[in-house]
């Protein structure tokens, strides 16, 4: 048996899944310090499915604590930061495009070495290993000890990074250290930010995983405990103290990879449709479709994993403005939807009034609605669905028809079949998809690199890669068995001869509980 | 050019306007303007972007000399970064190489350098300069090579002018150099490629130095500031929307003032590949009303047609933009389904003689049509 748990900004939502079904879903407020939220929860949706805390087998939890934390700039901590790097990038320091008031927060002191790699694995100069002495040194004679360091092509080869975090230990020895190969991507600033960045949180996940421990401890649930990253894949509790940042958005990405499991449907369009807005994403292949964009996170550009989701102004509480033409939101009476929806009781006329007025949403008091002319309401339903028909079409990638999974509190307005979908589907428990997704998410690895893709040994080569990410995907966890390549994105560097690729290769399996 | 910048000044509010110094708030509209000038390739600009306001925070800004104010027998030298713009997002220029190869430049010429320019104002190389001109305390020429952005060394409007591209100085991040001499610029192109891979695929370069009067006769004026404004327009957008505001931006450039909307539409299929070291590919857009425009890229955009139609085709500049946002998407990173705008502009007219058609046209990218201007292909005059 799983226990899912979404912590959300507003609701924490718990769930019981069991062999592929859920028992019991529960719906309860967020609370200053999560694990409160959490233990009520927690409580609750195990009353309600009368399940005792020894039945638990694992416990799974989506929070957006640490990207609250980060983007309110609490909780941070002052960062060591160390570049491997010279006598290349001199002429960019660390940080220098972060908004000013995160940045004296977090920068602590910065040191440049000699050191870092070639795009082939070749160094660009020894390490400088007296410098990354002096630069621990400097740390800690300022009292850091949360420190990031970043060597130039690390995804490739990182020696360089172990070498120096094992340095800075023999000075330093209770240092919290993040490299940042660790973390992933080439482009050398996106990823020293999101080192920095993470190093930054991680005093704050110390403290954090300590607390849910002992909620958990408190409640009688001793099962394994795992955390949901960002791209639907799942890492140790004890990971999420070094790890924080990859959290960061696991919220829609549970949303979706909910809506997948409880539609049992692989590829389709998620829209989740709340009081205010509607996220859309993508689903293919059982995970969200990540963005090309890069992202921006409280003002800091990363090449992060973000899931590629867009939100309309389409909500339960959308207003219904009747200037000039029916027109839906994209104001919205929001979290005052059941009291200002006249179907509540209220003088707003809503989307929900609409749905109801329309004759196929059972909420409120419908004899408040009744009086509607009956020409302006049919416009406006016409209109709440062609709002969403819309923004599914910007979503697509082609023209064949997708199923649309509906969840979120304000799937009710949609009651018509949309153009560009093949079906509707709203499963039970849609209200609670996020913490659902949880529960079920995978472990997964990736692997980004820049390699020579000779068209003779093409094949072989990829191979190798595959074989790399499924590896280190079994290191996080996976059931050997169950582990594939889930996504491989090769993308040729241009103005260079030679065929040299950038590959990335993405593998998932089942967790090993 | 005077003329034309007193023009945009009547024909704006905000619009063009002569500095004194490039500023740190300049750079991010000077590289999203940039950015759509790369007509999808070029290197991302965001480098550029960084290496440069560093270099003013520890410097001070550059001074900005417009073209025609640019002394005759000034020495003016372009700084570039060339080989692959993604090597060069992870190793970032260290600034001293950019110098190095000004000062091996003066060596090798047995003269000093007064003003730097830059060689493409598309891309990562419109920024680079600027970081160069501000640590070495010289002034920025406000004009350019291309007017847009080119694969090649030998695409320059200066080799249409006869202006030799060599000494080629190339310079790496240990400070190795590479001094090529040839006496054809293409053949300097081929050993340049080959060198920058020997020499890690990344390096800045001083290239095609000259004298002012060279300069004024040759280049194309003003592309800093257009750049900038262009930028400026997509950022802050006037009430008609960052795709209108562009178009009316582009229409108040001297060079770019023949645009258009060649397509508007979701992007259904995508096939890139590479060969012999250039990302080669083809994007095809549909229109809500089924419309089919199909694109051709080597790094760059080449060719837009429609329907057996041809829209649009190298020199003249096509570029990709988010329908929503105007933001320019760069090659590398167009997706299926993106909802998107393709742009068309005229390329300045110095890319547009018939010496630069020569080295920059149809012929050289292997494309069997032969260039007519965007305007009358799609009779926009």
């Amino acid at each position: 048996m799983r226990l899912g748990i979404d912590v959300g900004g507003t609701n924490t939502d718990a769930v019981i899944v069991d062999d592929g079904k859920v028992l019991s879903a529960i719906k309860r407020p967020t609370t200053a310090e999560p694990q409160d939220g959490i233990t009520d929860a927690v409580k609750r949706v195990l009353h309600s499915a009368n399940v005792s805390a020894g039945q638990i087998r694992s416990v799974m939890l989506g929070t957006t604590h640490f990207t609250n934390a980060f983007v309110q700039r609490k909780h941070l901590s002052p960062v060591g930061i160390l570049r491997l790097c010279l006598p290349a990038s001199r002429g960019l320091s660390p940080m220098v495009d972060w908004p000013e008031d995160v940045q004296q927060i977090v920068h602590g002191h910065t040191a440049m070495v000699r050191g870092g790699h070639e795009y082939d694995g070749t160094q660009i100069a020894k390490l400088d290993e007296h410098a990354v002495i002096d630069a621990a040194l400097q740390f800690r004679d300022r009292g850091i000890s949360t420190i990031a360091i970043t060597g130039i092509f690390s995804p490739v080869i990182d020696e360089g990074e172990r070498r120096a975090a094992e340095l800075i230990h023999s000075k330093i020895p209770d240092a919290r250290i993040t490299i940042s190969s660790e973390l992933g991507r080439i482009g050398l600033i996106e990823r020293e930010n999101a080192t920095i960045m993470n190093a930054s949180l991680i005093t704050l996940a110390e403290s954090t995983v300590a607390a849910f421990k002992t909620a958990f401890q408190d409640i009688g649930i001793t099962a394994p405990f795992f955390i949901s990253q960002n791209d639907g894949t799942l890492m140790e509790i004890d990971t999420l103290s070094a790890f924080p940042i990859l959290t960061f958005s696991s919220g829609p990405t549970n949303s979706i990879r909910g809506a997948a499991f409880l539609s049992g449907l692989e590829n389709a369009i998620v829209a989740d449709i709340g009081g205010t807005t509607t996220d859309i994403g993508m689903l293919k292949n059982g995970f969200p479709r990540e963005s090309a964009m890069r992202s921006d996170i409280g003002g800091i550009r990363t090449n992060f994993r973000m899931p590629d989701i867009f939100s309309v102004g389409l909500g339960g509480g959308s207003h219904i403005s009747m200037n000039g033409g029916i027109s839906v939101g994209p104001k919205s009476v929001g979290y005052e939807l059941t009291s200002k929806a006249m179907v509540f009781g209220g003088n707003v006329l809503t989307a929900t009034d609409i749905a109801v007025a329309g004759g196929y949403a059972q909420v409120g008091d419908h004899s408040a609605v009744s009086s509607l002319d009956e020409e302006i309401v049919d416009i406006a339903v016409r209109e709440i669905h062609r709002l969403l028909e819309d923004n599914v079409e910007r979503l697509k990638t082609d023209t064949a028809l997708i199923p649309l999974i509906l969840v979120g509190g304000g799937s009710i307005l949609i009651d018509r079949p949309l153009a560009g979908v093949s079906e509707v589907v709203q499963p039970e428990f849609a209200e609670a998809a996020n913490a659902v997704g949880a529960s079920i998410a995978k472990v997964g690895a990736e692997i980004d690199k820049v390699v020579s893709l000779p068209m003779e040994n093409r094949a072989s080569v990829l191979e190798q890669l595959y074989a790399e990410a499924c590896s280190k995907a079994e290191t996080a966890g996976g059931v050997p068995s169950s582990i594939e390549v889930a996504d491989v994105e090769i993308v040729p560097l241009p103005y260079v001869p030679g065929n040299i690729v950038r590959v990335r290769v993405k593998a998932v399996g089942d967790l090993n509980i | 050019m005077e003329s034309s910048i007193q023009e945009f000044k009547q024909s704006t509010n905000v619009g063009l306007r002569r500095r004194q110094v490039i500023e740190v708030g300049d750079l991010s509209d000077i590289a999203r303007g940039a950015a759509f000038l790369g007509a999808g390739g070029g290197g991302d600009p965001y480098i550029g972007y960084l290496v440069s306001k560093c270099a003013i925070l520890e410097f001070g800004s550059p001074t900005i000399i417009p073209l025609d104010e640019l002394d005759d027998d000034a020495t003016v030298v372009s700084s570039a970064m060339i080989g692959a713009p993604t090597v060069a997002t992870e190793k970032i220029v260290s600034g001293d190489d950019a110098v190095r190869a000004v000062h091996l430049m003066e060596e090798t010429i047995g003269r000093n350098v007064d003003a730097i320019i830059s060689g493409e104002i598309g891309g990562v190389n419109s920024l680079l300069p600027v970081m160069t001109a501000a640590r070495m305390g010289l002034p920025v020429v406000d004009a350019d090579g291309c007017g847009r952005a080119v694969p090649g060394i030998n695409m320059t409007v200066w080799n249409a002018a006869n202006i030799p591209a060599t000494p080629v100085i190339l310079v790496n991040e240990h400070l190795n150099t590479v001094v090529i001499e040839t006496d054809d610029a293409l053949r300097a192109e081929k050993i340049t490629r080959a060198a920058v891979t020997g020499m890690g695929l990344s390096v800045m370069s001083a290239i095609y130095v000259m004298n002012g009067k060279q300069c004024k006769a040759s280049s194309v004026p003003d592309t800093i500031e257009i750049a900038r404004y262009i930028g400026e327009s997509i950022r802050t957008p006037s009430d008609k929307g960052p795709i209108a505001s562009l178009l009316d931006c582009l229409r108040s450039t001297p060079h770019y003032s023949k645009c258009g909307i060649l397509a508007t539409g979701k992007i259904i299929d995508l096939d890139r590949e590479i060969t012999g070291g250039f990302i080669i590919g083809k994007v095809r857009i549909e229109s809500e009303q089924g419309k089919i425009t199909d694109l051709e890229f080597q790094n760059e955009h080449l060719k837009a047609e429609s329907e057996g139609l041809l829209l649009a085709s190298v020199p003249d500049i096509i570029s990709v933009v988010d329908s929503e946002t105007a933001e320019p998407i760069p090659t590398e990173a167009l997706r299926f389904g993106q909802r998107v705008t393709v742009i068309g502009a005229s390329a300045p007219v110095q890319q547009r003689s018939s010496q630069a058609l020569e080295n920059c046209g149809s012929k050289p990218f292997g494309i069997s049509d032969e260039y007519i201007e965007i305007e009358r292909l799609n009779e926009w005059d």
